[in-house]
């Protein structure tokens, strides 16, 4: 529709945001997030996950690598692995996996390996639902701004 | 077995089963009242068990439908039929029902007793309970079985009872069916057969003889003879049997002399041997002893010749409609009844046949037919026309849906020129601008469109050749009528039609070739544009006069068809009337002669005289010889007298006998003639199905000939039809007699009886009305020939061959309508493929033109390549709506039903309309409260609904307000009687268990209104065509307030999609509501668990329970920085709760403010993105530093909210540069310590945001040489990072600042290398203030961050409120 498949697809986005919001994977950080992006810096938000998606693969991948290995005792380095991932989830707003993350961490921090496999395993299916979440987003959002550029020069 | 009889079986049955079921159901709900699941699961059992469906029709009857028993009655019917062959199947049957009975019948119900007994039990005897319910369920289950078996047996009862009655029925009938065979033919009963009787002549021949008791040769002897043979002269009973005979056949003659009946006998050769009422101008010596063949020629004879041959050889009765066209009598059809005649032998020797004139009839009924057929053509032809109208409408949709097309492609055309232009015009090509150039498959798929287009030119020119042909067609259609009509529509047509239809595309030509201009062609360019921009109009326009054109014609083809139909109604009617009377031949006037020559020509025979006795005389005395002498003499005398006499009286005898011969003979002659004759005619006639009779004036029969048999002369002489029959028809007979009487014409006529007496027959009956010979009327000739088969044969015949012509008729129609539909389809598939053929290149240049927008551009190739952008998006959103409206058209558009809330829907919908609200107005939505909480319906059409209808009244509304209400209604008049549409029901996943609710939605606005009608404009009414596709109320408004026309078109689709109704009232200047009424399934509140409605969520994300419930929302335009103190940051986004005012133009315009680019399209994207979040720091840092700017541009933004962006763009980009120069020198600096790169680009964007920049430093050792090196106003510091913590990072900031060496940092192992001056420098500072960011875990209390020397601290994740706040701390 024209004018109206705007607001269709931002209604889209709205749903989809809202469930996340209502599943509590998302918090109010992100909506900080997206207030952040404007004309200097359109793709900020988009930006910003993605930066966090690099880092938390490359988090999530040495955490396997510590949990995996038999003789591993390093518990520190999983907190602080987690730490960082704690922050940045925090700070995107990716609340599922900043309390997931929480409850690995404390796992780890009492030394519980079959906890932290078990919170690893959680994480990582939280932060993969989270970034196929955010990918549908982006994708509904590109297409809004599509829809959104639409002017009648009439 | 016939159908009926087993219908008819079956009710009983269905009663047998719905009360026995009715019993079952009384029994479940007396028994087991307490256990009530129980039993509910039992009656499912149950029902499921014998398939049992109750429903209730419309009439409030239970009908029971039970579809296993009648498979059962069928396999029931085959078993008892094979009963027939052998006996033992019956025993079978009851032995298979015996062994399968279930035991335990009246147990069970005793049990059962006991149970409910039971039923006060309480909690420990529940166990036992259960128990006694399973037990209960499982005699339930044997009763059921036993009621099943019951009814099986019942219905094999029955079913055979039916068998043996329909074996009866039939046998009865077969036994009919050959009686009417036999009496069709005639083949069995002898008695009936006509056979011609000689006995019948015979009778007449025998001679009376006279028998004399005297002596022979006596006087008394001759006397007696004598006598006898007078008496015999005198009393032949010739003349009484004849004049009786004579009066029936008087009158049978008298009927039949007018009538239109030629009766024949002919023998087996075909010979006439008989003929009556032959064609007058032949002779009876012409026609005895000929056939057909040789007697006449022409078209007929020999049919009827192989008809009658037919008859004699098959040896059936037999009529047959034959046309005759002979020289002799013209054409002329008769209606031939033929019969084979046997003799006593039962050798065939001929046929009788008659035919009776029905040539009027035929011609009539031809007529009739005929107009019949014409109207059931024309009907056919007005329907196929209407759906040839409807298509063409379509057809002339897709023909507007190739101009959008085309004017997609006009826009495609325009970008590149604008990308070419500003290529040219700027020297430095940016690297990406020459990917867009240079990318080949733009500039290839270029040419090809141009290619396409010009073929699209060049077939819409076609197409309109085409269409001004049957302009043409119009005009010449248009003279048959009234001339006024035609040179009306032709006026208006010449006078509305837009000039310069090969000009405009001469010129779009011409602009087509100026692709490659230059810069200093622009204006030039825009200029062509401009001018192509009103050619399309123009274009537009003509496409428009071309579909009404279309419409129009097809209108008046339609009328003239009406009014032909019409025409050949009252013709029809005409035809009918004249046809019942149609008798012009007024010398044929029967008359009743009562002295006719028939009654004269036998008269009286005249008594011969008798001789007188003579007496003997004698003269002498008694008793002498004299005397006895004179005597004997005398006596001599006498006898020789006697003799003499005898003599004389035996010759006299003898003459007399000649005489009375000589007499007898013609007599006899002219008997047997007659008898010869009428024997035929009675012969003939009385096996055709021929009624005759002769009626006084009063109507009271006179005579009847071939009346019903079961009725006595008596019953029918001097009595009407109308008291001898009873029913249909007989009424109309009387009548039609009563008016041939009174017309005096003959006439005549096809009536249809019903009566109790013969049943359905059909008679033509001829009817002419009697005269005396003063001519006075004195009654009527009837006669009535059965044409029952023929008629419904005829009926067949006539019905056939409408149905055949109608068939032709909407062949060719239909023929029409798919080639049409076969142009529609190509035009969609070309429409598809064009649509996709667009897209694809144009998606790559708007993609292109996106990648460009985000590189570094001048504002003069910012704006272009906005305009450009948002040109193609238009282009793309246009064709997304074309394919979006033919997917609904074509029905593949799929409703879905979710639950949501109304109340939420509507808050939103508005909520988002006021985000993107640029006009001062009041948005408010108002809901009853009897409006359920949730509803279950397509959400997303029904929200699409509302936001088209509501930015519709927006963009008509200028000031006022716009809003919405939901109130509850009944059952609208066009849903009620079907209680839900069927569709609506199906598509919104409505089952009829689940009460359903119509919700009436009002959209209204205080706007612009919608002109009812207008004077001056082509279009009569604005109103109707209102939701028509591209149609807008007038040219005006398209060009002012833009749009396709196409929303309206699509919300109406939806709304009757779902089952709805859409309309709208209105007042020009007053504003216009629209209306839509939809059914919606009432939500049941148990079941949240799939419940995925994500209006619903919103509710628990957002701790507000009354928002369920609140029934009014407002949101009003926000004028002045009432908000600019800044709420919670969320009270601001989309999830505002009801009643705040969510502001309108004024955050557009901080956006605007704080945009630093000069952008229009890209900066409105950002804000109709965000629409609610639009954060409102930047409205406070904004109306903090320039208030008086945001007020301008403010004002700016109103004055230009409808003329575009692009003029309050130069104001605002002016001030936010004004602004933004002045943020520069006021900035202080802050180092942010922080490991997590996310969290760094926030902060760093939330900094950007607020007006700050900031170093970084990644943890606690780069800050400390940060801090070392700079002064800082501020640092922020994480808690948590690897090498050095920020805690302890502090600690060591604070010990140096009270020591004002590092000491303690290299003493924790920090590599710092110092610089004593610099040192001493940065001794000097004040306390630094460095707030932590917590993310609130144990091991980074507040606490713990004050005791190692923070001065505040900001909890994790950072918000741009907390950092604003902190920093205002801090900072000022």
């Amino acid at each position: 529709m024209l004018g109206l498949g705007v607001d269709r697809l931002q209604a889209d986005i709205n749903r989809l945001l809202t469930s996340l919001f209502h599943q509590g994977v998302l918090d109010e950080q992100f909506l900080q997030l997206q207030q952040l992006q404007d004309e200097t810096s359109p793709t900020f938000v988009y930006d910003v996950i993605n930066i966090y998606f690099d880092e938390s693969e490359k988090l999530l991948r040495s955490l396997r690598l510590l949990l995996m290995d038999r003789e591993f005792s390093d518990y520190k380095k999983i907190g602080l692995h987690l730490n960082q991932l704690v922050g940045s989830s925090s700070s995107i707003g990716a609340r599922r996996v900043r309390n997931v993350c929480v409850a690995f961490r404390s796992a780890s921090e009492l030394n519980n390996r079959p906890g932290c496999l078990r919170g690893l395993e959680i994480v990582e299916h939280e932060y993969h639902y989270l970034k196929n979440m955010m990918h549908e987003l982006f994708q509904l959002e590109q297409q809004r701004l599509l829809a959104a550029g639409v002017r009648y020069p009439m | 077995m016939s159908r009926p009889s087993s219908d008819i079986c079956l009710l009983p049955l269905t009663f047998y089963r719905l009360l026995k079921h009715m019993v079952v159901l009384l029994f479940f709900g007396k028994e087991y009242k307490s256990q009530k699941k129980q039993i509910t699961h039992s009656f499912f059992l149950l029902s499921n068990y014998s398939f049992v469906n109750y429903y209730q029709d419309s009439g409030q009857r239970w009908i029971v439908t039970d579809s296993e028993a009648l498979i059962q009655t069928e396999e029931m019917d085959i078993k008892v039929l094979s009963s027939m062959w052998p006996e033992d199947v019956g025993t079978q049957a009851d032995n298979r029902f015996n062994v399968e009975k279930p035991a335990g019948d009246s147990d069970t119900l005793k049990e059962v007793d006991i149970a409910e007994k039971r039923t006060m039990a309480d909690l420990k005897r529940l166990p036992e309970l259960m128990n006694m319910t399973n037990q209960g369920s499982s005699q339930l289950t044997n009763l059921v079985k036993q009621w099943e078996y019951t009814q099986d047996h019942a219905v094999k009862l029955f079913k055979e009872e039916v068998k043996i009655l329909t074996r009866q029925r039939e046998e009865a009938e077969a036994k009919e069916l050959k009686i009417i065979e036999e009496h069709n033919f005639e083949t069995q009963e002898p008695e009936n057969v006509p056979v011609l009787d000689d006995t019948m002549y015979r009778g007449f021949k025998h001679k009376k003889r006279v028998k004399i008791d005297e002596e022979f040769d006596t006087v008394a002897y001759w006397k007696q003879k004598a006598l006898s043979l007078e008496k015999m002269l005198e009393a032949t009973p010739v003349e009484k049997l004849t004049q009786n005979l004579k009066r029936a056949e008087g009158f049978l003659h008298f009927i039949l002399q007018n009538a239109p009946i030629v009766m024949g006998h002919q023998d087996k050769d075909l010979r006439y041997l008989f003929i009556y009422n032959k064609f007058p101008t032949l002779r009876e010596q012409n026609i005895l002893g000929k056939t057909d063949v040789e007697i006449f020629q022409g078209v007929g004879v020999k049919e009827s010749e192989d008809f009658k041959r037919e008859v004699l050889e098959k040896g059936k009765a037999s009529k047959k409609e034959i046309t005759f066209e002979t020289e002799l009598f013209g054409s002329k059809t008769f209606l031939i009844y033929v019969e084979p005649v046997y003799n006593k032998a039962r050798e065939k020797i001929g046929i009788n046949h008659m035919g009776m004139e029905v040539t009027d009839q035929v011609r009539k009924r031809e007529k009739m037919a005929k107009l019949r057929e014409d109207n059931a053509v024309r009907k056919a032809m007005e329907s196929e026309l209407n759906k040839t109208i409807h298509v063409t409408m379509l057809k002339l949709c897709h023909r507007m849906n190739f101009l959008l097309l085309f004017v997609a492609m006009f826009f495609i055309h325009i970008l590149p020129e604008f990308t070419h232009l500003k290529l040219r015009s700027q020297e430095r090509l940016s690297s990406d601008l020459c990917t867009v150039h240079s990318s080949p498959s733009f500039s290839v798929n270029l040419p090809v469109i141009g290619a396409g287009e010009e073929k699209l030119l060049i077939k819409m020119a076609c197409e309109m050749e085409t269409d001004q042909t049957e302009e043409m067609d119009i005009e010449v259609l248009s003279s048959m009528w009234p001339e006024d009509v035609g040179t009306q529509a032709d006026n208006q047509f010449n006078v509305e039609k837009p000039a310069g239809d090969s000009d405009t595309l001469k010129e779009v030509d011409i602009a087509e070739k100026r692709t490659m201009a230059d810069l200093k062609r622009l204006p030039e360019l825009m200029n062509t544009t401009d001018q192509g921009t009103s050619q399309l109009t123009n274009l537009v326009k003509q496409w428009e006069y071309m579909q009404d054109h279309a419409v129009k014609l097809l209108r008046e083809e339609l009328k003239i068809l009406t009014k032909q139909r019409e025409e050949a109604e009252a013709k029809e009617l005409k035809i009918i009337e004249e046809h019942n009377f149609e008798s012009q031949e007024p010398e044929n006037v029967p008359v009743l002669d009562d002295t006719s020559h028939l009654f004269r020509r036998f008269k009286h025979k005249k008594r011969d005289a008798l001789v007188g006795s003579k007496r003997v005389e004698i003269d002498e005395e008694f008793d002498t010889v004299q005397y006895w002498k004179q005597k004997a003499l005398s006596l001599e005398k006498m006898l020789e007298a006697s003799t003499e006499r005898e003599r004389r009286l035996i010759e006299k005898l003898n003459e007399s006998l000649k005489t009375m011969e000589s007499h007898s003979a013609p007599v006899e002659e002219l008997t047997q003639n007659l008898k010869r004759a009428e024997g035929f005619l009675h012969f003939i006639l009385q096996n055709a199905p021929i009624v005759m009779g002769h009626q006084d004036k009063d109507l009271r029969y006179l005579f009847i000939y071939n009346k019903f048999p079961t009725l006595r002369e008596q019953d029918i002489l001097g009595k009407t039809d109308v008291e001898i029959f009873h029913g249909g028809g007989v009424k109309e007979s009387e009548d039609f007699k009563r008016e041939v009487l009174e017309k005096g014409k003959a006439s005549k006529r096809e009536i249809t009886f019903e009566t109790e007496l013969f049943g359905s027959k059909t008679f033509l009956i001829y009817v002419e009305p009697v005269y005396n010979k003063a001519r006075e009327k004195i009654g009527i000739n009837y006669m009535g020939m059965e044409v029952t088969d023929q008629v419904r044969k005829r009926e067949k015949m006539a019905k056939l061959r409408e149905d055949n012509a109608v068939r032709k008729a909407m062949e060719s129609e239909l023929n029409k309508t798919i080639h049409i539909t076969e142009e529609t389809m190509r035009a969609k598939q070309m429409l598809a493929t064009m649509s996709h053929e667009i897209r694809s290149p144009l998606s790559g240049v708007v993609g292109m033109a996106e990648i460009l927008s985000t590189t570094k551009l001048d504002k003069e190739q910012r704006q272009l390549l906005n305009v450009m952008i948002s040109s193609g998006d238009l282009v793309l959103q246009l064709i997304n709506d074309i394919l979006d409206l033919s997917k609904v058209e074509s029905g593949v558009m799929r409703l879905e039903a979710t639950k949501f809330r109304p109340r939420e829907v509507v808050k939103h919908v508005l909520q988002t309309a006021a985000a993107s609200l640029k006009k001062d107005l009041t948005l408010e939505g108002n809901i009853t409260d009897e409006v359920p909480i949730e509803v279950v319906g397509d959400v997303l059409r029904i929200r699409q609904i509302l936001t088209n209808l509501i930015s519709n009244a927006i963009k008509f509304t200028h000031e006022g307000k716009v809003g919405i209400k939901l109130k509850v209604i009944s059952v609208p008049s066009f849903a009620s009687g079907m209680e839900l549409n069927a569709d609506a029901e199906e598509q919104n996943g409505l089952t009829e268990t689940e009460t359903s609710v119509w919700i009436r939605c009002d959209v209204y606005d205080t706007g612009i209104g919608i002109p009812g009608k207008r004077n001056r404009t082509r279009r009569q009414k604005a109103l109707p065509c209102l939701f028509k596709k591209y149609m807008q109320a007038s040219a005006d408004h398209a060009r002012k307030y833009g749009g396709t026309g196409l929303g309206l078109a699509i919300c109406k689709q939806l709304v009757e999609l779902m089952g709805g109704q859409l309309t709208v009232t209105s007042q020009v200047n007053a504003g216009s509501t629209f209306t839509f009424i939809l059914p919606y399934k009432v939500a049941t509140s148990d079941d949240h668990s799939d419940d995925q409605d994500f209006s619903d969520m919103v509710d628990h994300h957002q701790p507000e329970p009354d928002d369920t419930t609140e029934g009014y929302f407002q949101f009003k335009p926000l004028l002045g920085s009432i908000y600019s103190n800044g709420g919670p940051v969320i009270g601001n986004n989309s999830f505002l709760p009801h009643k705040v005012m969510l502001t309108s133009p004024l955050k557009r315009i901080n956006g605007f403010v704080s945009d630093t680019s000069n952008n229009t399209a890209q900066s409105e994207t950002t804000q109709v993105e965000n629409n609610g979040y639009i954060d409102e720091t930047r409205l406070e840092t904004c109306s903090g530093p320039c208030p008086s700017k945001e007020t301008e541009s403010c004002s700016s933004s109103q004055a230009s909210s409808e003329g575009g962006a692009l003029e309050m763009e130069s104001e605002l980009t002016v001030s936010s540069r004004r602004e933004e120069e002045e943020t520069e020198t006021t900035k202080p600096k802050i180092l942010l310590v922080e490991d997590n790169k996310i969290n760094i680009m926030v902060a760093k964007s939330m900094m950007k945001q607020l007006g700050y920049t900031f170093d970084i430093a990644n943890n606690g050792v780069e800050a400390i040489t940060a801090i070392k090196g700079t002064s800082y106003d501020l640092v922020l510091m994480d808690v948590c990072m690897p090498v050095l913590d920020g805690l302890k990072a502090t600690r060591l900031i604070r010990s140096y600042e009270e020591s004002g060496n590092w000491d303690a940092a290299i003493e924790a192992g920090v590599d710092i290398k110092i610089s004593e001056n610099e040192q001493a420098c940065v001794h000097s500072t004040n306390r630094l203030p460095i707030i932590a960011m917590t993310a609130n875990t144990l091991a980074e209390s507040s606490e713990e961050c004050y005791a190692n020397g923070m001065d505040s601290f900001i909890s994790k994740p950072v918000t741009l409120q907390k950092l604003k706040e902190c920093l205002r701390r801090y900072l000022h």
